[in-house]
């Protein structure tokens, strides 16, 4: 076993051990105590630091582009395996280094926001499990060690929504960003299911030798469209403004940093397989296009701080995806690091904005709030410049958009198959037990 | 409008559950299908007489109509293939054959409904015919049958999404789950291995959902989702048990779920890409449907009022029991720990 196999093997148990400990200790109600539960996301952080760095500086010793580590597969049977391959190379190396270092940021800042707070046991439960489950998106050698992680962030994602349990618009939007990362999770399991089937292997590494298998058009499209709901990118972005009913350090850690730039490291991770298809570039670059102009105009129009931060993310993960679309991968992970540190530090300061625009010097007191779209400057009428403004208030109408023409005709389906039982069986009488 | 009459029900004590339980657990144990038959029998007539037992207005007619129907092929070996199709359809409750089940739901107790569902009868009969009759359906016939029951896997999932009574949901993803489960033992080669693994891990979540749906009901008269009820702060026990167990239940990696799901779509892709689409979509639905749930039973704002004196009236335990809570834990712990030894399961190499 190489120094780096043993490297990867340790850091994986190191980031699963807490989210273990305090998910068991949580299901047996006796949850952890505040101080133990904090010193277990502070070691986490701590040796997964010192883990990535050790990481770094031994694959760079190696002198090696890329390195697989295969683990023993847990389903083996009828000639079907399920092996979990992770890969260390200067993208997931990348990837990896920004987990890492917004991590042990954000535990430092969730300190004193979750003191005494109820659920905070939870929170500090989610928390560590979304740091494993980016531990292993980040390490992913093949697709079904990145669904593992994929699906478990969106798991701590929704939960996280719902933090505040009292609060029944929060479980509501929770459902609704629930309801998208599924959509798109099932294009990603199709995906896979795909390569599983028609390719001859799921490993990033060999896609280069997949990509002239004729179904690779089909696959490409589904990551694609998988990559959509993570990244909040059109059409599936009406999500993203509701998930700021969760705690700012969730916001910070979600849809500022890591979570949301999951969509272009799946990209970036699958590239051999879609970017010989000039359609799903053409794809990619119009998506990036749209959901930056339409984010951008409705981040304007937008009243509190979170939400116009959750615009302006996703205007610039649009960008982003104009970048993987050309073909500027490295590029667009430079993009990720630089965009992920500047949204971790404005979510943060979410919460003290007033106090920062009285007496922060890194913001200035000269910052106002604008109401403006910004479009007053090009030779728009100002008839067309209000009812833009207005379209950008209402979303685009995207939400009732979809809501209409989809959510609704789907449910009545099911109203109308549910009502056809009643008319069968007679209408059900209220019972005592 | 006149408020609903509410019917209360006659104790019946020698055929309750534990009747229920050993007739089930016969027909799973049956080594030939004379047995199977006997058991099947056992059941119906459990059925017939648990429903005149509780009194009901109502004769579950199509429920005992239907169970009389589905073992025909078990026990007529020269029953025409569209025959035989239509039985095994009607068994395992694929919709639009389903309404025996929401008949019996409506005649029975709700634990003994809720034994009815997690102990798969429809699941049983297909295995004890695949292993009477290997061969009594056509290729074309088995792909029609695999395409009905990953489409009524898809009708259970769209039911579950707009039920409002959270034992319905839970029961209508069970449903779901065991359209899935039929889908996978027609499959070529591994596919009642796969499928008998998915079984494991519906049985059990289904158990333990169910169960802690029913406790709730008793304990606080939670018929309805609403975010009234907001319970996961009065009970922390069953509210970590049930989001745990859930989401293992829909095939969250962690689970065994995961891996039964992973097993049958491979299984699957190459026979029926169709069904498997579905199959996917399936899966993506019943998480949401499981997660409407958890929001409208333990989230949300306390509700005050009448409903919580209630219990105190009747003079039932306040708290869960402390062997029903270890036994959700047991349930809830297996599904893990399946979750990470998948071949326990799936049994051999």
């Amino acid at each position: 076993m190489s120094l780096l196999a043993i490297l990867v093997a340790l850091a994986l148990i190191v980031a699963a051990l807490p989210p273990l400990v305090l998910g068991v200790a949580l299901l047996l109600g006796r949850p952890l105590v505040e101080r133990n539960s904090v010193l277990a996301a502070e070691l986490q952080s701590i040796l997964m630091l010192a883990l990535g760095l050790t990481l770094t500086l031994a694959h760079a010793m190696s002198g090696r582009g890329a390195a697989e580590v295969r683990l023993p597969p847990p389903l083996d049977f009828g000639g079907y395996q399920w092996v979990p391959v992770l890969l260390v190379d200067w993208t997931s190396i990348a990837y990896l280094g920004l987990v890492c270092v917004v991590y042990p940021a954000i535990v430092r800042f969730s300190i004193p926001s979750f003191h005494r707070e109820p659920g905070a046991a939870r929170y500090w439960f989610l928390v560590t499990l979304l740091a494993f489950a980016l531990f292993a998106t980040s390490l992913a050698g093949n697709l079904d060690v990145l669904f593992v992680g994929w699906e478990l962030v969106g798991l701590c994602s929704v939960q996280l929504i719902a933090f505040f349990r009292s609060n029944p618009r929060g479980g509501e939007n929770s459902l609704r960003a629930l309801v998208y990362y599924r959509t798109c999770d099932a294009a990603l399991l199709g995906a896979l299911v795909w390569l599983h089937g028609s390719f001859p292997t799921a490993e990033f590494l060999r896609f280069h030798e997949d990509s002239g298998q004729s179904s690779a058009l089909a696959v490409g499209a589904l990551v694609l469209f998988a990559s959509l709901a993570k990244s909040a990118q059109l059409p599936m972005s009406p999500w993203l403004h509701r998930a700021m009913e969760g705690p700012a350090a969730s916001s910070a850690i979600f849809y500022g940093a890591l979570s949301i730039h999951l969509g272009p490291l799946l990209l970036i991770r699958t590239a051999p397989l879609w970017m010989a298809f000039p359609a799903i570039r053409l794809a990619c670059a119009g998506i990036g296009v749209s959901t930056a102009v339409y984010a951008s105009l409705v981040g304007r129009a937008r009243p509190d701080a979170k939400t116009s931060l959750a615009y302006a993310a996703m205007t610039q993960l649009g960008v982003m995806y104009v970048e993987l679309a050309l073909g500027w991968h490295e590029f667009a992970l430079l993009h990720v690091w630089a965009h992920a540190g500047l949204r971790t530090w404005q979510f943060l300061r979410s919460s003290s904005l007033i106090q920062d625009f009285q007496s922060n010097p890194l913001v200035g007191a000269q910052v106002s709030a604008r109401f403006r779209l910004g479009v007053e400057t090009l030779s728009i009428p100002v008839r067309w410049q209000r009812r833009l403004h207005l379209a950008a208030l209402r979303l685009f109408w995207l939400d009732a958009l979809q809501w209409q023409f989809v959510a609704r005709p789907w449910l009545a389906l099911w109203r109308r198959l549910a009502s056809l039982e009643d008319r069968v069986l007679a209408p059900e009488r209220r019972r005592s037990r | 409008m006149s408020a609903p009459a509410i019917v209360t029900r006659r104790r019946a004590p020698h055929l309750g559950m534990p009747t229920g339980a050993i007739v089930l657990a016969l027909m799973w144990l049956a080594p030939s299908p004379t047995p199977f038959l006997c058991a099947w029998s056992a059941l119906t007539a459990w059925l017939w007489l648990r429903a005149d037992a509780t009194a009901l207005p109502r004769r579950p007619y199509f429920a005992v109509g239907a169970l009389s129907m589905a073992p025909l092929p078990l026990a007529w070996e020269g029953c025409p293939g569209w025959l035989a199709a239509t039985c095994l359809a009607l068994g395992a409750g694929a919709v639009p054959f389903h309404l025996w089940l929401e008949d019996a739901r409506r005649s029975l107790r709700r634990t003994e409904f809720a034994l009815l569902l997690v102990a798969q009868p429809g699941v049983a009969l297909l295995h004890r015919w695949l292993d009477a009759h290997p061969h009594q359906l056509d290729a074309s016939s088995v792909n029609a049958l695999q395409f009905l029951f990953v489409t009524s896997a898809v009708a259970h999932s769209g039911l579950a999404l707009v039920r409002e009574q959270q034992e319905r949901v839970i029961g209508s993803i069970v449903q779901s789950q065991s359209a899935l489960i039929l889908a996978g033992a027609l499959g070529e080669e591994h596919g009642w291995v796969a499928a008998r693994t998915l079984l494991v891990s519906v049985s059990i979540a289904g158990a333990v959902l169910l169960t802690i749906l029913i406790e709730l009901r008793r304990l606080h008269r939670t018929s309805r989702l609403s975010h009234r009820h907001a319970l996961a702060d009065v009970e922390p026990n069953l509210h970590a048990v049930f989001v745990a167990c859930g989401w293992a239940f829909v095939g969250v990696p962690g689970g065994i779920a995961f891996f039964a799901e992973d097993l049958l779509f491979h299984e699957l892709v190459h026979a029926a890409p169709l069904a498997t689409i579905l199959f996917i979509a399936t899966t993506g639905f019943n998480a949401i449907a499981f997660y409407r749930v958890y929001l409208g039973t333990f989230c949300g704002t306390r509700r005050s009022g009448p409903a919580s004196f209630a219990r105190e009236a009747e003079g039932s335990p306040r708290v869960p029991g402390r062997w029903l809570l270890a036994g959700l834990l047991l349930g809830t712990g297996a599904l893990y720990v399946l979750g990470f030894l998948p071949m326990l399961a799936v049994g051999g190499h």
